[in-house]
């Protein structure tokens, strides 16, 4: 028995040797050259396009027709120009010459046609253009739509119909293969948090200084504000604001920021009894001390939200509109007009409803919760009795759909498509087939609204759309389908070894292909 | 009396399994719903997507018939695909697992090699001041929740010294600091044992007679109390090896670690219900092997215990 | 408890105050632990604020006066639920014997093998944070100790002979085992029973420091010190305020019992 267990015993040891015989990412990492080595908080769960596409875009992997640039315009990239019909029904796309895709092969029309074939189901937020088809014409790819629209161009930079290869795709239409154009081409990928890079030698524009890149998926903030403090990385995405100044003195690495088009908004259910009327919206709105929230938590006082849209937009923001007011007195006559009594303990209420809810938020963006709770005191004085759900975001869309959101509490991104007419319409107009997003506003319509929206799109005189744009703003600063409470700046943190730093208030691109090593 | 035991731990992993499942579908919330936002990110979230994903991965079909399958496909060895990367569960749980593995063994290596001696040396000279400063030790040790060791090692070799990274797992290095933690937290208690044992083997008859005979305290414990003390020891070393399980995940979550707590916890969040029961299969499996390691090696050491009627 | 060195008298006193004061030192404080002052955020400590203001411009030290009786009571909670289901099924697992023994102790093999974090983290999901899943969780971790030491003890105790004769004389289940077991039970399970009070106040904490502990804003101690992580440089002593909290309750269970041999615990869920 004794000799049986003992054999027993140094087999396991021998098959536990086997188990721990080094990962094979472990050895390939001590032999690799130098590489540039980034972290940003978001998992790549898959590599379709509609899904991880914003990743394989920010580590310049993958590329579109149109691109955004850091100040906010719409330029040529795979395409080298392009025309619009008068009636913006038809946009000719011309290729730029002698393109490559990662695998070595031409970049030609019909291969660009397929790729948007293939990519446009799968596409959201393209079905608000009402494609019809797409032809290959010679060197040009020529979309023909149902409808006229006229920020095509501006929603072709969207990640999730960057182009790819023919040989990207497998049998059942699905990305089996990351093979796109960009500087940077894949290496290997471990879903969810690693992504090699090594450089594309036959890109078309300016060649990446570095051979090698190093992309990883750092969820928690708190570890992703450690590695900036421990030098670990050479370029840090996201870094809570709470360790920016201990970041900034502990001299590994810059502090750099810069405000983002996102912004986060209260979305109340205003079909609910507390909020289906105007005025208990802006006594909430008066009730929120803005600026000691963009103060004392987000740690910059710039951030306290005036409008919807943030300067960096400027088509969109008005400096001009109303601002937020923070006044607890005119709050509370608002509530007191409308006929909300405070009772015995403080808190409001109206034919037997009590001014009482649940805000939900999700704490993926760490500063969330904390301004769930500083909400919670706010409301508190003037009589809202606010209690605090924490769970994850569908949790919200859930709530929306079952009837029982009072409040939800998200973080939007304004310029995923570079027009905020996007975004707008698909928060704040309710059952248009436009409409890609059941995160938006609940139970509020405005026909006025509506009608602008819906026209916006089809117009294509600057002028009116200008004018458009103000009123829509306009709209939603009066009537308060959603709430802002701060803008958002985007901090990173970049190593002193690196050279060539570029910050894209957009979020489109790390620009991992100009950093280059100190000497 | 192996068969019979690993007979057991199938049956105890089955369970878990089962419980896994009914847990993760009574779960409140929408499954689909959670599993597109895994897939796509929280913004611009769509109930119609949801759907579509419900339909494709069949979660719109009964429970039962859910749960039948997956037992069907685990009899052939096959533990699906994760409904979020769409990868084999399998492959992941390998990669997830090794890392764990090797975290495991780091830590309650070092906290043997740091618990041995310093038990042992206590244990032949009470009240010395190994003694005491042990005990000072392990009472201040096993009184910190481990976040907070892991923390304060964090803040002190990663922050402020800069010798180690502070999180991930891309080398050796990485692997210092939460093994540590584990090896702190573990060793707060086996130390304390293995002097208690050491202590009462000392004083059996045995070694007395042997100490009678001339040879030094040392060595009448080396020759002749070894044995004797290594089986508590053992079998506690092992018990405490089952019980790092739950640290996993706390350790795991602070240091980043790409582990099997890491991942249990966020398919649990995702709802990537095979991933969770791929990931409470291992789990249960490896406390059933780690156990029965254990018994086989008290078995090794005291062949009196495998006459016992075994 | 009987007997001990002087020393250890002594720390038993030095502990029996340090939980009580824990325990009730928020009755004699004035203040709200959840009113707020953005403005007065990270402020440091002073004489009436001895640990400063939090992150939300909150009373440190009301926070942590007020978190004591909850997080110690649920720790106590947590271990007399564990205790009372644990022994009582560790003595009709003695009792019985024969299947109902077998399939008692493979349930408890099972609950052992079920990570107890794990299971507070689906239970929250369940059920949402809060102290139910907390309670669930820790003591569901906790009770297999209790069932198989009791188990062993009652064993023992039923088969010496007054309590056979007791049982051939026909009393009933119920009495018997109240007469005769569950005094031996209890003396030999309960100084487990309180030192375990120590490890549950580690797993509360650190179940609040994942975030499924106590629904925000009522104050918890692993809460707390995950929401002052991020500011440890501009508030160490906020942070830390929390942290001796835990750690000195904990140090003052475990020296309630402390006996010349020791008694470790294998691991603990945390």
């Amino acid at each position: 028995m004794t000799d049986i267990s003992r054999r027993t015993v140094l087999l396991g040891s021998g098959t536990l040797a086997a188990l721990l015989a080094a990962p094979r990412w472990l050895e390939a990492q001590e032999n690799a050259p130098k590489s540039i080595r980034a972290i940003q908080p978001w998992e790549f769960k898959s590599i379709q396009p509609a899904e991880s596409g914003f990743v394989l875009n920010r580590a310049s992997i993958a590329e579109g027709l149109t691109a955004l640039q850091p100040d906010g315009s719409v330029v040529p990239c795979l395409a080298a120009s392009w025309t619009a019909s008068d009636d913006a029904k038809e946009w000719r796309f011309v290729l730029r010459e002698g393109i490559v895709f990662h695998d070595g092969t031409p970049v030609t029309a019909e291969a660009v046609k397929a790729s948007m074939e293939a990519l446009l189901p799968q596409a959201r937020r393209l079905s608000a253009v009402h494609i019809a088809s797409i032809t290959a014409e010679g060197k040009e790819v020529v979309f023909h739509l149902e409808k006229p629209f006229g920020p095509l161009p501006a929603y072709l930079c969207d990640y999730a119909i960057s182009v790819y290869a023919p040989a990207a795709f497998g049998p059942d239409g699905q990305v089996a293969q990351v093979i796109s154009t960009g500087p940077f081409k894949v290496d290997a990928i471990e879903l969810p948090r690693r992504l090699s890079l090594v450089r594309h030698d036959g890109y078309w524009g300016e060649k990446p200084v570095v051979e090698r890149a190093e992309f990883e998926a750092v969820a928690n903030g708190e570890t992703r504000a450690n590695m900036a403090l421990a030098g670990d990385a050479d370029v840090i995405m996201n870094i809570p604001t709470p360790s920016v100044s201990r970041i900034a003195s502990s001299g590994t690495m810059q502090v750099h920021e810069v405000i983002n088009p996102r912004v986060h908004a209260l979305y109340p259910d205003c079909g609910k009894p507390q909020f289906s009327d105007v005025r208990t919206r802006r006594a909430l709105s008066l009730a929120i001390d803005r600026t000691a929230i963009a103060k004392t938590i987000m740690r910059n006082a710039d951030l306290a939200a005036t409008q919807l849209f943030p300067p960096v937009m400027p088509d969109w923001h008005f400096d001009d509109l109303p601002r937020y007011d923070y006044d607890m007195a005119a709050a509370e006559a608002l509530l007191d007009d409308a006929g909300w009594v405070k009772g015995p303990d403080g808190i409001r209420s109206k034919d037997g409803v009590r001014f009482a809810g649940t805000i939900r938020t999700f704490p993926n963006r760490p500063e969330m919760p904390v301004i769930a709770a500083a909400l919670q005191a706010m409301f508190k004085t003037v009589g809202y009795e606010l209690a605090i759900s924490i769970g994850e975001a569908s949790a919200i869309v859930e709530a929306k759909q079952n009837g029982t959101l009072d409040i939800g509490f998200s973080s939007r991104h304004l310029a995923i498509v570079p027009d905020g007419i996007a975004v707008i319409s698909s928060e704040f107009v309710v059952e248009d087939s436009r409409n890609q997003s059941d995160t938006g506003a609940t139970n509020w319509r405005n026909e006025e609204f509506d009608k602008l929206c819906d026209a916006y799109y089809g117009e294509t005189d600057e002028k009116v759309r200008a004018t458009s744009r103000r009123r829509l703003t306009e709209i939603l600063q009066e009537d308060l389908p959603a709430i802002p409470i701060v803008w958002y700046s985007q901090i990173f943190a970049v190593s002193d070894r690196v050279d060539g730093f570029v910050n894209d208030p957009f979020e489109q691109r790390l620009y991992l292909d100009r950093l280059s090593f100190k000497a | 009396m192996i068969v019979g035991r690993l007979a057991q731990t199938a049956l105890v992993a089955l369970t878990l399994v089962t419980m896994c499942f009914v847990f993760v579908h009574t779960l409140p919330g929408d499954t689909a719903l959670r599993i597109a936002e895994a897939r796509g990110g929280s913004e611009f979230l769509n109930v119609g997507k949801a759907r579509e994903i419900a339909a494709e991965e069949g979660l719109d079909r009964p429970i039962l018939l859910q749960y039948g399958e997956w037992i069907e496909r685990i009899a052939t060895g096959d533990l699906g695909m994760s409904l979020v990367t769409r990868q084999p569960v399998a492959s992941e749980l390998w990669n997830r697992g090794q890392n764990t593995l090797i975290l495991g063994i780091a830590g309650w290596l070092a906290s043997y090699l740091v618990a041995l001696p310093i038990g042992i040396y206590a244990a032949l000279r009470p009240h010395g001041w190994v003694d005491k400063i042990s005990s000072f030790y392990c009472v201040t040790m096993a009184s910190l929740p481990s976040f907070l060791m892991g923390i304060g090692l964090i803040s002190i070799f990663a922050l402020s010294l800069r010798w180690l990274p502070p999180a991930g797992f891309r080398s050796w290095e990485h692997l210092i600091l939460p093994a540590a933690t584990l090896a702190l937290g573990l060793s707060a208690f086996s130390i304390r044992l293995i002097r208690d044992t050491v202590r009462e083997v000392n004083g059996a008859f045995f070694i007395t007679f042997a100490r009678t005979k001339g040879l030094t305290a040392s060595a009448a414990l080396r020759e002749n109390g070894s044995r004797n003390a290594a089986i508590p020891i053992v079998a506690f070393a092992a018990l405490q090896f089952a019980a790092v399980v739950d640290g996993f995940i706390m350790i795991e979550t602070l240091f980043n670690f790409p582990g099997l707590g890491d991942l249990l916890v966020s398919s649990m969040l995702s709802r990537d219900v095979p991933m969770v029961m791929g990931a409470g299969l291992v789990a249960a499996v490896g406390y059933g092997l780690v156990n029965l390691a254990a018994d086989l090696a008290s078995l090794a050491l005291d062949p009196r215990l495998s006459q016992r009627g075994q | 408890m009987k007997g001990g060195t002087p020393m250890m008298r002594r720390m038993q006193v030095v502990s029996i105050t340090v939980l009580a004061v824990a325990a009730s030192v928020h009755l004699i404080l004035p203040g709200d632990p959840n009113a707020q002052d953005l403005l007065k955020a990270f402020e440091g400590p002073s004489l009436p604020h001895p640990f400063g203001f939090d992150h939300l411009g909150r009373d440190v030290f009301l926070r942590v006066a007020h978190a004591a009786p909850r997080s110690l009571g649920l720790a106590a909670l947590c271990v007399v639920f564990a205790y009372v289901v644990g022994i009582a099924l560790g003595m009709i697992a003695a009792y019985r014997g024969g299947f109902v023994e077998a399939a008692l102790m493979r349930l408890v093999d099972l609950l052992l093998a079920f990570p107890g974090i794990l299971l507070a983290l689906l239970l929250a999901g369940f059920l949402g944070a809060g102290p139910g899943p907390i309670l669930l969780g820790i003591s569901l971790g906790l009770m297999p100790q209790f069932a198989r030491l009791s188990r062993a003890t009652a064993g023992q105790v039923l088969a010496e002979p007054h309590v056979e004769a007791a049982e051939m004389a026909g009393f009933r289940t119920t009495a018997i085992l109240r007469r005769h077991v569950l005094l031996p039970v209890i003396r030999s399970t309960l100084p487990i029973g309180i030192l375990s009070i120590g490890g549950a106040i580690l797993s509360v904490s650190s179940l609040g420091f994942l975030g499924l502990g106590i629904r925000p804003p009522t104050p918890e101690w692993g809460a707390m010190i995950s929401e002052m992580m991020p500011y440890i440089s501009e508030a160490p002593v906020q942070l830390a305020a929390p942290c001796i909290a835990i750690f000195l309750s904990v140090l003052a269970f475990a020296h309630l019992f402390t006996t010349e041999r020791s008694t470790a615990v294998a691991g603990r869920p945390s």
